[in-house]
């Protein structure tokens, strides 16, 4: 065998096997740390939240992704939250008349003189319009903007001093705000933004087993065990709190949420402000994930993109590399590309060795075993450490099952996933 | 490359046995969960039965007694879950049974535990308990001394309990706590004071206001505010001109909730011309509740000369002053200034619509 390819295979094996010690340490900080909460977390007066004057008041964001009549359910919806002091933006882009009429039917509007050219800087805007209704609703219409300028142009128009952000895709209940918002009541001027987990709605397929396994790994891995780092960027699907205050300091949007939470992140660091971004880990929002490859994949796409976003948008923020701690970014970027990257990389050396004569058969089946074992022994630590975390164990049926589903991941769904993390760091989305 | 595959091979063969091991524990403790759950359910239908039974009039207890004996944790349960549905005489006979059943001496053994969750459990049910005398009489002094517990959660249902007793003496221990908590604490605790808020603004209140203590005087502001109600306060007008700036803005926040004296009302006018746009905000949201004619051309000038978003809070404190302060919000939108213009229109627009609707 060329001495390059030895020294390749030998540099990828490494890769993979500092990615397993790495990921199992990250699983069991999340563990313990979760541990910990359920232990402290205190018990959450919702009455009290929703009757109290004290509550700060919250702003609903949405940006629809597109100006169409579809998004006015989840518009109904919004305005049904429970909280004391609330009210709903949202931002259409590129309406046309004939959308911005069906807007005005359905909601009663009519022009405002508001203006929300600023403090921000947005797209032209086309015009703002309240409810006629009893009910709190503004809506911007504007010009098509690069990359956040809309959520910017909600920002723009919020009047409180809470921000709301709810995935369009995620389902959500009536007193979600209720449940998210306490961490800013216990620590007010400390929490400039805090995230909450999502339930993954699947069935108990093999796919829906390898989604659950995929939500699992980045509930105590990427939400609970960076949250413990003070290093938390929110999950496509989770609701989201901002101050509006942290926001501005932070320039405003410039993309998703990863990139404002990263942001936000940098600035405080850079400020030597005490602050913390928590996680909730009781899910507030859930996801529903059909039970298909492609819907799988989209989700994980999704994931990649928003981790993407973030990361490139690191070098221009206040702290640059240094936003998420030391290692927060470096890590993402890691677990999120070269892994894949490796993993693929490896498997196209072993396949290209085989053909040439320069390894045995035995040896590409071990190679094979070594990588699908390594996966296996990360999602199921997983759904182990799920059970250790919580008070409250799973069925002896679903254990067995997401434990069958951490095998079998790695013949063949476990390959096509790194395949759609390279696409999806690189793909128009992350941009 | 052979050697750095059997290295990988034998890091995941040693950490397969650690998973493995883990799995075998948590599938026994996922099974040993399930099956007491399902003994929970088999025993819930007669434990209610019994309770029902008792507290309907009936006076043996024997089937309680043997279900104690087997599960005393579903009686606890059952017994807390019927709080809510029983008051009264019967709330008094419900709990009665805990002091038949030892169940109350059980709860009083718990609550010296060192692990938080029985502990937490212990004084969930003790407060239950406390709403009846003879159970009061015997848990003594155990929940005032559960105030200064290390966890959070137990000072709260020991604070929550205590303030169901209705004594001043116990209402103002509370109240001292609620000053030390957090704000989440404070409104929980708020909620449940709040109908004795008149007899704490006897003595307690005025004295931690008197005090020099600044952060104890914040959150009393915040307490008095939540309770959302008129309050007898004697000498807001000089925390409003406090050296510290979070006791002012608490000040200015709860001066519509007292009884409106000319001193409260200079220092609302003279906060109008503060330097800190806190305070002017905060004084203009004072003005607009107190309906203060008076501040009527501040309240104009702020809005002609201020910056967003102090002209918005200045018109909106207008447009809750009618008609003259619509009357100057309508000559405000003609104002050669587009963010004043804006801003009165938008207030004057959204101001005549709520009084429409």
């Amino acid at each position: 065998m060329p001495h390059l390819a030895g020294f390749l295979f030998d540099f990828l094996i490494t890769l993979l096997a500092i990615h397993l010690v790495g990921s199992l340490y990250v699983l069991l900080r999340g563990c313990l740390i979760q541990r910990v909460w359920r232990r402290e977390a205190p018990f959450v007066e919702r009455t009290a939240i929703l009757k109290s004057p004290l509550t700060p008041g919250v702003s609903v964001l949405l940006v629809a992704p597109d100006a169409s009549s579809a998004w006015h359910p989840l518009v109904r919806r919004l305005l049904s939250l429970e909280f004391g002091d609330c009210e709903l933006v949202v931002v259409l882009e590129d309406a046309t008349p004939d959308e911005l009429q069906s807007w005005t039917r359905e909601f009663r509007l009519f022009p405002s003189l508001e203006t929300v050219n600023a403090p921000l800087e947005i797209a032209a805007v086309r015009g703002v319009y309240e409810s006629s209704a009893s009910i709190r609703l503004v809506v911007v219409a504007k010009d098509p903007g690069p990359a956040g300028d809309a959520l910017n142009a909600a920002v723009n128009a919020a009047s409180l001093p809470l921000l709301a952000c709810f995935d369009p895709e995620s389902e959500f209940q009536q007193d979600a705000l209720l449940r998210l918002v306490w961490p800013m009541l216990e620590a007010p001027g400390e929490t400039p933004a805090l995230a909450c987990a999502v339930e993954c709605g699947t069935g108990d397929s093999l796919l829906g087993s390898f989604a659950e396994i995929e939500f699992l790994r980045s509930w105590l891995g990427r939400s609970i065990a960076f949250a413990g780092w003070n290093a938390l960027i929110p999950e496509p699907g989770c609701a989201v709190l901002v101050e509006r205050q942290a926001v501005l300091d932070g320039g405003g949007c410039h993309g998703g949420l990863a990139p404002l939470f990263a942001s936000i992140h940098g600035s405080a660091r850079a400020a030597g402000r005490k602050y913390r971004i928590p996680f909730i880990p009781d899910p507030v929002t859930s996801l529903e994930v059909r039970d298909d490859v492609s819907s799988l994949l989209r989700q994980v796409g999704r994931r990649q993109a928003s981790i993407a976003q973030a990361i490139r948008r690191a070098p221009s923020l206040v702290r640059g590399w240094g936003s998420l701690g030391r290692w927060g970014l470096s890590a993402l970027l890691f677990t999120r590309l070269l892994r894949p990257l490796a993993e693929t990389a490896l498997y196209l050396l072993a396949i290209v060795a085989l053909l040439s004569g320069w390894i045995n058969w035995r040896l590409a089946l071990a190679l094979l075993l070594a990588t699908v074992a390594s996966g296996t022994i990360i999602s199921a630590s997983a759904v182990v450490l799920r059970e250790v975390a919580e008070y409250t164990p799973a069925p002896p049926g679903r254990l067995i099952r997401l434990l069958f589903a951490s095998l079998a991941e790695g013949f063949g769904y476990r390959q096509l996933r790194d395949l759609k993390m390279i696409t999806a760091f690189f793909g128009s989305d992350a941009r | 490359m052979i050697h750095f595959v059997v290295y990988l091979a034998v890091i995941e063969a040693l950490l397969a046995v650690w998973l493995a091991a883990t799995c075998l524990v948590t599938m026994a403790r996922s099974a040993w969960w399930q099956k007491r759950l399902t003994q929970s359910a088999e025993f819930a239908p007669a434990i209610r039965t019994a309770i029902a039974d008792y507290v309907g009039g009936a006076e043996n207890f024997d089937s309680l007694e043997q279900c104690v004996r087997a599960s005393p944790r579903d009686v606890a349960d059952e017994l807390l879950a019927f709080r809510q549905a029983v008051a009264g005489a019967a709330l008094d006979r419900l709990c009665n049974l805990t002091i038949e059943l030892t169940l109350l001496q059980r709860w009083l053994e718990d609550a010296e535990s060192r692990d938080i969750v029985a502990r937490r459990n212990a004084f969930r049910r003790l407060a239950f308990a406390c709403a009846y005398e003879p159970c009061r009489r015997q848990v003594g002094d155990r929940l005032a001394q559960a105030l200064s517990d290390t966890d959070r959660e137990v000072r709260l249902t020991a604070a929550a309990a205590m303030v169901r007793t209705g004594q001043l003496a116990d209402l103002e221990r509370v109240f001292r706590l609620a000053l030390t908590e957090t704000l989440l604490v404070r409104m929980s605790l708020g909620e449940v004071m709040r109908p004795h808020a008149y007899r704490l603004c006897e003595r307690v209140v005025p004295e931690v206001l008197r005090s020099s203590d600044v952060p104890g005087i914040v959150a009393t502001l915040e307490l008095l505010r939540a309770w959302e109600r008129a309050v007898p306060i004697k000498g807001l007008a000089g925390l409003m001109s406090h050296h510290d700036m979070r006791v002012r803005l608490g000040a200015y926040a709860l001066a519509p909730l007292v009884a409106p004296s000319p001193e409260i009302e200079n220092e609302v006018l003279a906060g109008l011309g503060d330097r800190d746009a806190r305070i002017v905000a905060a004084a203009a949201r004072a003005a607009a509740r107190l309906r203060l004619d008076k501040a009527m051309p501040v309240l104009a000038r702020c809005a002609r000369t201020g910056v967003p978003p102090l002209l918005q809070v200045a018109a909106s404190a207008l447009a809750e002053m009618p008609p003259s302060g619509w009357s100057t919000l309508q000559e405000l939108r003609f104002n050669p200034n587009p963010a004043t213009a804006a801003a009165a229109g938008a207030a004057l627009e959204r101001a005549r619509r709520k009084a429409g609707a």
